[in-house]
């Protein structure tokens, strides 16, 4: 072997290095509790669900993420905001700590500080990482789990190379345990086996001739695996169809809830694709560093080879392991499954200017430069790199107002009556809804069928008020997930809009679901005016005509609701959004979906003044004072955008 | 360099040049298919607008954003949330307004509202129309 080979990974960390990584760790958390949402999100569809399975030490959707669960279980103790807020909390924790590790990691690796703190902050607000570690996923914790294998690895090998270090069997016996229990935040890890076997193989082939080693590690990473006797511990309180139609309860379930979950995902495109799906990637990537990331990191590679080859060898096969799997993954938010190729890929950048730094001493050698000026031009050049991620990514990445959830059930449980129905979407995607039952108990007379997954409901339920989330009039009403009990619902029923929260383009981070509450009735709506408004403006707002309001109250408490009644004079089907100051606080079509079947049905004769009565959560994350209650229409299919906004009044939104 | 090394520096070679090479061909593949100009490579930032629902009153889109790239198998369309891939068959139609269009005029940079059906996991999202929106003022 060369002699570079034989030279230890980098350097014993020091005292500096322990607090560089603490205040990496402090930094990154800063800006990560900074955007994080406080409260349930959309932003991940499983993320509630997550949240709520944690809280109550249940299972989750597959492959059940025992370990996940029993960590978000120890940050539902922390005593800050909601049990939402403190499961989101986790992953800016763990990205934090993920972040503070890869810089551990890459100067083991380095020996360069420079370096490795460059690429710990480069990865940190990369677009995908930082997107993840605001909300409640199992991809933060996840990338935690990966750069704390690496660096096990890597302080290994270091210690390899000093014979009779006891620390060398210690590191071994880690990172076993670490890479069983990694399978607890992503099945996928099990794919890196070989690049780690291949690894451990290069760095000292003689551990197969050690089997009190061996045996140890096995031992270990078994005991780490068995945290899946969680899924037939659990597998009875699933709620979900497709999962219980899967329950871990058998050997078969088990294999279908874990390493045979959503087959209908994985290789799904034919070799022909292949090109496609690279670009996909490549896209991707370049989003996440920048062309400059993408030479770095591809020059890192070629460097690595040469001066590095066994850790090269464990990084490009984990690489190329996860792009083989992940471009062949037939799901809708694909970015979020390249995170841990993209920290492998971090690496590979850190490397490149590790290399950068040691051709640069080279060359200032001879002119006498000092290395510490070379490293602090670098450090500079370095700089914006990191402050354009963090300024092209803030943005993007800030949930902090992202309250509408809350905002609206807390709403929603205030105001239901008595002995209600309330359904909704079902199974994993319903945890927005049973968030507030299966962790908060709230209006425990009221039924929600959904949450306890119950696919009929007893007859003598029927009559009561049923209430809704989602209409279930349209094709998707009545079949998937989010099927109501059977015989619950006439097909013929109306959706009356009772309560609308901050939704569509109107929600700061844009997630689309609307939050709306109908009453489901057999009667109609009372959708043409029959009185005079309380207030006449008879303006023309884009195509339509505002010929007045009812508002009850113009002074409202955050996160509390407006009564507030629109009527229009309609000339054109159009989206109308209601904005409090210059923030859209919630955006709807016309009518709430019913002027279409009521001009149908009813044929109102004559000019019809569409009366829409309505209640509006004021969002909780807006602070106290005057706030203008602004109208303004939004044209299908054509024109301006947001044809005219005009001004109703002034709302006093107190504490 | 002894040859246990040689082997090893050599098969990883021959790796990284596979590599840049299949990425060299994917894109060339994809540039010669479908040109710069609507290539997934210039990721455009999100511009989030309202819904254009002319024929489409009664549903709110699945997914709105811009086009980034067409790909084979369907769109990439970037939404404040990311990039998300929105798989195209053959049933499914692009409108513009009232009428229907050729799939052609999706290129990148078009403002699109993606009306479809998620996958029973809700993980996949096979668009039933894309309906090509009016382009931001």
């Amino acid at each position: 072997m060369q002699a570079n080979e034989k030279e230890p990974y980098g350097r014993l960390w020091g005292y500096l290095d322990g607090v560089i990584a603490l205040g990496i760790f402090a930094g990154s958390l800063a800006i990560y509790n900074a955007t994080l949402a406080p409260s349930l999100s959309y932003k991940s569809g499983d993320g509630n669900e997550l949240i709520t399975e944690a809280y109550q030490l249940g299972l989750a959707h597959m492959t059940g993420y025992p370990l996940y669960t029993w960590l978000g279980k120890l940050f539902t103790f922390i005593p800050l905001g909601d049990v939402a807020h403190r499961v989101n909390l986790m992953s800016a924790t763990l990205g934090a700590a993920g972040v503070a590790i890869l810089y551990l990691a890459v100067l083991t690796l380095t020996g360069t500080r420079v370096a490795s703190l460059f690429t710990a902050f480069f990865f940190a607000f990369s677009l995908t990482f930082w997107s993840q570690t605001g909300i409640a996923e199992v991809y933060v914790p996840n990338a935690f789990m990966v750069a704390l294998m690496l660096l096990l690895l890597f302080k290994w090998a270091e210690a390899e190379k000093r014979p009779g270090s006891r620390a060398s069997l210690w590191y071994f016996l880690a990172f076993s345990l670490v890479f069983g229990l990694s399978l607890g935040t992503h099945m996928s890890n099990l794919g890196f086996t070989p690049a780690f076997a291949l690894f451990v193989l290069l760095v000292n082939w003689r551990v197969v001739k050690q089997p009190k080693k061996l045996l140890g590690g096995g031992f270990l990473f078994l005991l780490g695996c068995l945290q899946f006797l969680w899924l037939p511990y659990k597998a009875s309180n699933l709620t979900d169809a497709l999962m219980v139609r899967n329950a871990p309860h058998t050997w078969e379930g088990f294999y279908n809830y874990t390493l045979g979950a959503f087959p209908q995902m994985k290789f799904a495109f034919p070799f022909w694709a292949l090109p496609d799906r690279l670009v996909i990637y490549l896209n991707l990537l370049r989003q996440n560093f920048g062309l400059i990331g993408m030479v770095l990191g591809l020059w890192g590679m070629w460097e690595m080879l040469f001066r590095r080859t066994r850790a090269f060898y464990l990084l490009i096969v984990m690489y190329i392991v996860h792009l083989i799997f992940f471009t062949q993954y037939r799901v809708f938010d694909l970015d979020v499954f390249f995170i841990p190729s993209h920290l492998i890929y971090a690496v590979f950048i850190g490397y490149g200017v590790y290399r950068l730094l040691e051709y640069l001493y080279t060359m200032t050698k001879r002119m006498e430069i000092p290395r510490w000026a070379v490293s602090g031009v670098v450090a500079l050049l370095l700089l914006p790199l990191v402050v354009s991620q963090v300024h092209a990514n803030y943005s993007k990445n800030d949930y902090s107002k992202d309250t509408a959830i809350n905002d609206f059930y807390e709403n929603v449980f205030e105001i239901l009556p008595e002995g209600s129905v309330l359904l909704g979407r079902s199974g994993v995607f319903g945890y927005d809804m049973f968030y507030f039952r299966l962790v908060y108990d709230l209006r425990p007379d009221v039924l929600i069928p959904q949450a306890s997954g119950q696919g009929s409901i007893e007859p003598e339920v029927i009559g009561e008020a049923i209430y809704t989330t989602v209409r279930m009039d349209g094709g998707q009403g009545f079949r998937g997930p989010q099927a109501p009990p059977a015989g619950l619902l006439s097909p013929d029923a109306w959706y009356i809009p009772v309560l609308v929260g901050q939704s569509g383009q109107a929600i700061p981070s844009g997630q689309r679901r609307e939050l709306i509450l109908y009453r489901v009735s057999d009667e109609p709506p009372e959708l043409a005016a029959e009185g005079e408004p309380q207030h006449l403006i008879e303006e023309r707002v884009g195509d339509l005509e505002l010929v007045g309001y009812d508002l009850e109250e113009v002074r409202v408490g955050r996160g509390k609701r407006l009564s507030l009644t629109y009527y229009w004079r309609v000339t054109r089907p159009m989206l109308v959004a209601t904005f409090l100051g210059d923030e859209i606080v919630e955006v709807h079509s016309l009518g709430f979906g019913n002027l279409e079947r009521y001009g149908q049905e009813l044929n109102p004769s004559g000019d019809l003044i569409l009366k829409e009565e309505f209640m509006l959560v004021v969002p909780s994350w807006l602070s106290p004072g005057e706030w203008p209650l602004r109208v303004g229409s939004i044209a299908f299919g054509g024109g301006e955008p947001l044809e005219r906004v005009i001004e109703l009044t002034v709302i006093e939104v107190t504490e | 360099m002894s040859k246990g090394r040689l082997f090893l520096v050599g098969v990883g070679g021959a790796l990284l040049v596979s590599m840049m090479l299949l990425g060299v061909f994917s894109v060339g593949v994809y540039v010669g298919s479908k040109g710069w100009a609507r290539g997934a490579l210039s990721p455009a930032e999100p511009q989030p607008r309202p819904p254009a629902q002319q024929g489409f009153p009664e549903q709110r889109p699945a997914l709105q954003g811009v086009v980034q790239g067409v790909t084979n198998e369907g769109l990439i369309v970037g939404t404040p949330q990311g990039p998300r891939l929105v798989f195209v068959t053959e049933d499914t139609k692009v409108r513009e307004g009232e009428g229907e269009v050729d799939p052609e005029r999706l290129q990148r940079g078009t403002p699109v509202a993606i009306f479809g059906q998620f996958s029973e996991d809700g993980r996949t999202l096979t668009a039933e129309v894309v309906l090509i929106l009016p382009p931001n003022p």
